[in-house]
């Protein structure tokens, strides 16, 4: 893990502006929605997609776009579904690269990859998994029968999620120097006001540092245990085993 | 296998996936054709999204690379003279109103150089964990971690310089 100094406030006010600006044209949504439903048809509207249905999007669209049935934005259908396969055959895992072929970048070996394709979850024929407008958690999601409504946005996300930030800044703050009392503290503070919250592995990590730090080790081992079971893919991993003297 | 629809997706989806574009450089008048290029992106991978992951991490990805797309084409494109950044010729009347529309720090994330601007916008406006940015991008944490560093202080420097300005 790595420590970051905390935003200026100046910066602060201006993300917490960015995530307050109002969003959405409905206008172009419409239009966007239309011209998808016209490209991909069935792919698009259907509630459940299967990997044989979705498989045949890409092709489905290009026929639509070879045979020039439908008008698109300055006509660009055909530009569009290129760039956009291309697109989708390339994000996820290796998109730095693909910007930055420069990059030193070595690939990791976790598994919280999210375009790794994974296998099948058990239960596929639940609608609408979405998550709630707020950011996801890393790693560890709920399943789709327990995931929050597509509509079930947090009061205040752009709120909590900067008063996150800054418990969790403060928290590696701590420990950067060598201040794991006020790490854990903070860590505290977060699990408090943010039990479920979306920086919680973060959190986590770092109170099973700080307790280590501390000396508090048996403690640490028990907030370690559930951690694993969690977050068994986490980039705390090392630096956990590290300072538990635990077997990776 | 998916069991997610990408309507489900795109009607819950389609205003985050457009304020992350324009957060990535993508002008707002190449978002319609930017936001449908995400869109169709998603329609040819969505037989791999898991369910039990976040959403959002996933799609971003699509976004960023559309977003990159979009970029370089308008660098390629020499006859392209309608870039924001022309703002800078405009009248301070016009200049006000402009920064007004497009926010404070929209115009601040476009003096972050591309490959940190997706690192700042995914840490610090979304929220997304480094080890999570980490698996996203293929890099190592300590990587996100020392690119977040110069992108904040990249931003940083952006808006005072942007908020002095304004104050004149």
């Amino acid at each position: 893990m790595s420590e970051l100094d905390p935003l200026s406030d100046g910066a602060r006010a201006a993300i917490t502006d960015e995530l307050r600006a109002p969003s959405g044209d409905p206008a172009m949504r419409a239009r966007v929605a239309g011209r998808l439903e016209a490209a991909l048809g069935a792919a698009f509207a259907v509630t459940a997609v299967t990997a044989t249905a979705s498989a045949a999007v890409p092709a489905a669209a290009s026929s639509v776009a070879a045979k020039g049935t439908v008008a698109l934005t300055h006509g660009k259908l055909a530009a569009i579904v290129a760039v956009a396969v291309t697109a989708g055959a390339t994000a996820g895992v290796g998109v730095d690269r693909a910007l930055n072929p420069r990059h030193e970048a070595a690939p990791v070996t976790s598994q919280s990859s999210v375009a790794t394709p994974q296998p099948a979850p058990p239960s596929v024929s639940v609608p609408t998994p979405v998550e709630s407008a707020s950011a996801p958690a890393p790693s560890v999601a709920k399943p789709p029968a327990s995931a929050p409504p597509v509509a079930s946005a947090p009061a205040d996300p752009v709120g909590d999620l900067a008063r996150e930030r800054a418990l969790i800044d403060t928290a590696r703050a701590g420990l950067k120097h060598g201040n794991p009392t006020a790490a854990l503290d903070a860590v505290q503070r977060h699990a408090k006001s943010f039990p479920n919250g979306q920086l919680r592995e973060e959190r986590e990590g770092i109170r099973i540092l700080a307790l280590a730090a501390l000396g508090r080790v048996d403690e640490a081992k028990g907030y370690d245990k559930k951690f694993r079971a969690a977050y068994p893919e986490s980039l705390f991993r090392p630096q956990i085993d590290a300072a538990l003297g635990t077997t990776p | 296998m998916s069991g997610v629809s990408l309507r489900a997706i795109f009607d819950a989806e389609f205003d985050w996936v457009c304020r992350t574009l324009r957060r990535l450089g993508v002008r707002q008048g190449d978002l319609e054709d930017a936001a449908q290029e995400t869109f169709l992106a998603v329609a040819g991978r969505l037989a791999e999204y898991d369910p039990t992951r976040p959403l959002r991490p996933w799609l971003f990805g699509f976004a960023m690379r559309i977003a990159a797309n979009h970029r370089r084409k308008k660098k390629d494109d020499p006859t392209d003279t309608a870039d924001e950044a022309a703002s800078t010729l405009a009248s301070p009347e016009q200049e006000a109103e402009l920064s007004q529309a497009k926010g404070l720090a929209l115009r601040a994330l476009e003096k972050i150089d591309d490959d940190r601007r997706a690192i700042f916008v995914m840490h610090d406006i979304e929220g997304f964990g480094a080890p999570e940015i980490a698996a996203l991008l293929s890099i190592p944490a300590n990587t996100v971690y020392s690119r977040l560093r110069v992108a904040r202080a990249e931003f940083e420097g952006a808006v005072q310089r942007l908020t002095e300005k304004a104050r004149r």
